[in-house]
């Protein structure tokens, strides 16, 4: 399967444009994901909360999304209001359909003090034979979560990601730490700019089980210091199993020592 | 036959690893002055070390002992050896290079995927039945059955030595030595085990490996189901090895039992790969907000190659440089002694601001372990 991470350089998006601006932006990266033959693309944490609610964001990407019948599109991240809670969510998008929504399950501090609620659990969806899930930024750092997502046999993770001012050491970000504990695929779009005065910093990194990756560092595509808005990689999900066998992580784990572990 | 062979060698090694051996060695170390240890900020060294086949216990002690002096010297609480810290040992079997010779044949190089995959494959069999209760180990072939018998034989004598070791120089410099592992033989089993020794010389405790490589698995090896904690002056110490580092619940369960230390010995039998050792315990201690403290076996024994940098690890905003690194080995070969200093009152400090450390959901923590974990016990090795 071929897939693509959008990279935002800083302040591509800004809460200074206009909406349809940041629509005209969304709509160039789905034609170029289409040029370049993509059939996943996943855009930048907080992108949707340059709207004025969830729901506008959402309906124009499932609006635009008509036009781009095959791409399966995670449109990042928003903030969903309802019942009075507001929650930090994600979606993966096909043809005018929602196919798996998805709530932020762990809250950073500033989403602590921005009255944020928490998800309650992780959702899949099968796109192209790979068992498919989400893990919304601060889930990143909660490596519970995405142990959960690999035992119920997920093969590919997407991770809108908008994470504070992150230095990257080594060029490592929490999905690494994620993807090489757990072998699934794992693709993280970074939004880089600024959001109510906080600044976010993070990379887009297309991640794979390091035994299966050409210079075995875990990574099979990292943006760039270049004008190149879109990275792709093509994930086989055959070699990412036979990757498995050369060390197969979940195999070894001893389940009765983490009987009480989150309790 | 094989029965005889182990009762020579268990009986060889308790004479050329003997109390009295090692006290008579010891006997020409000075003591150290205590000194006040209530201090927030303490200084910790990791061993990263070649093995070197000795001939005698005096040359074993000789080895542990200038790494310890030195720590001491240069101001430290606290010291870690590595996995692996007795194979040096091996050169005490008689003929051992004929044995070596003999054996070389069932040797496979299996490359080692993790912060730990260890260790001398010649000296154990890889087929072994469990049995659990049974002290009488049998294992099927015969080259391979006296190999495994040198093992379990020469066990026992090789714990007692070490920990009678470093208990002596433990008290003798007024430190916290763990003592990196060995093997443990325990109701007919053998654990990879390590000790932590207070800084008068007395075991405060023992922890068994948790999670296994393929190899120590075929070698019938078995695993530890208990994360111990220690507490000691310069704060609470757990101890998981090597491969532990690889799974997020060995710290998570070290953090809910009021760890801020880990230290952790490594045994590598692979290539030198930065991001290989990447996966162990720099994420573990980024994730679980702890200094993570990593000593490494390094050099050649019996055509096997180990190579890892030891090093102090903490969360990456206690760093100078931002990049979770306190001090670490410039090389992944050879010998040094890797210092750093740990600030607990800090570190405390750093996770009350963390941005992204802390939180609890109990919704969706409830039921975890059933969810997670229930129906992958089948596939449990």
């Amino acid at each position: 399967m071929r897939i693509g991470a959008v990279v935002s350089r800083k302040d591509d998006f800004n809460s200074s444009m206009d909406k349809d601006d940041v629509l005209n932006k969304i709509l160039m990266l789905l034609v170029k994901a289409l040029y370049e033959q993509v059939e996943v693309i996943v855009f930048p944490g907080l992108l949707g909360c340059f709207f004025k609610s969830d729901r506008e964001y959402v309906e124009s990407i499932l609006r635009l999304s008509i036009d781009f019948k095959s791409l399966i599109i995670c449109p990042g991240s928003y903030f969903e209001t309802l019942n009075g809670k507001k929650y930090h969510s994600s979606c993966i998008i096909q043809n005018g359909r929602i196919l798996l929504r998805q709530r932020q399950i762990y809250l950073s501090k500033w989403e602590k003090d921005e009255g944020f609620s928490r998800g309650e659990d992780a959702a899949f969806v099968n796109i192209h034979g790979f068992k498919t899930s989400l893990l919304i930024s601060t889930d990143l750092f909660y490596p519970q979560v995405s142990r959960y997502i690999a035992m119920s046999g997920a093969d590919l993770v997407l991770s809108p990601a908008a994470i504070r001012e992150q230095k990257y050491c080594f060029n490592i970000s929490p999905l690494w730490e994620n993807v090489q504990q757990n072998l699934f695929f794992g693709v993280e779009s970074g939004f880089k700019g600024s959001y109510k005065n906080m600044n976010f910093n993070s990379l887009s990194i297309i991640h794979a089980p390091l035994e299966m990756t050409e210079r075995e560092n875990g990574i099979l595509e990292i943006e760039r210091n270049n004008d190149c808005n879109l990275i792709v990689a093509n994930l086989d999900n055959e070699k990412r199993k036979n990757a498995i066998k050369k060390f197969d992580v979940l195999s070894k784990l001893n389940i009765k020592l983490y009987e009480d572990m989150l309790k | 036959m094989e029965a005889g062979i182990g009762n020579f060698l268990e009986m060889f090694f308790k004479i050329k690893l003997s109390g009295k051996k090692i006290d008579k060695h010891l006997i020409k170390i000075n003591y150290y002055k205590k000194i006040d240890k209530k201090k927030d900020i303490a200084a910790v060294a990791c061993v990263q070390r070649s093995i070197k086949k000795v001939k005698s216990v005096e040359e074993y002690i000789d080895i542990l002992h200038r790494f310890v002096k030195e720590a001491k010297e240069a101001g430290c609480d606290f010291i870690v050896f590595p996995e692996y810290n007795f194979l040096d040992l091996y050169g005490i079997i008689p003929f051992s290079d004929k044995i070596r010779t003999l054996f070389s044949k069932n040797t496979t190089n299996e490359n080692s995927k993790c912060e730990a995959q260890t260790f001398d494959k010649e000296m154990y069999h890889p087929n072994l039945e469990k049995t659990a209760e049974n002290k009488e180990l049998s294992p099927s072939k015969g080259e391979d059955k006296t190999i495994f018998n040198i093992l379990y034989a020469i066990s026992f004598p090789i714990q007692s030595a070490l920990e009678h070791i470093m208990c002596s120089l433990s008290a003798k410099y007024d430190i916290y030595i763990y003592t990196g592992t060995y093997l443990l033989r325990e109701e007919g089993k053998l654990y990879n085990c390590g000790s932590l020794i207070s800084r008068d010389g007395k075991i405060l405790g023992r922890q068994k490996k948790l999670h296994l490589t393929d190899f120590e698995e075929d070698m019938n090896l078995s695993r530890g189901d208990k994360l111990n904690y220690f507490d000691t002056d310069i704060g609470r110490i757990a101890c998981p090895i090597c491969m532990d580092a690889t799974y997020f619940e060995t710290f998570k369960i070290a953090r809910n039992l009021g760890c801020d230390i880990v230290a952790l010995p490594i045994a590598n039998n692979e290539e030198y790969n930065f991001y290989r050792a990447l996966r162990g315990i720099w994420p573990r201690v980024q994730e679980s907000y702890v200094y993570g403290l990593k000593s490494s076996l390094n050099g050649n024994i019996a055509g096997i190659k180990f190579t890892g940098k030891s090093g102090i690890f903490a969360p990456a905003p206690l760093t100078e440089k931002g990049d979770g690194i306190v001090n670490i080995s410039k090389n992944y070969e050879g010998d040094s002694l890797i210092i750093g200093c740990i600030d607990i009152k800090r570190l405390k400090a750093q996770r009350l601001e963390a941005e992204y450390y802390g939180d609890v959901n109990e919704n969706f923590e409830r039921d975890y372990y059933l969810k997670t974990y229930k129906g992958s016990e089948k596939n449990e090795k």
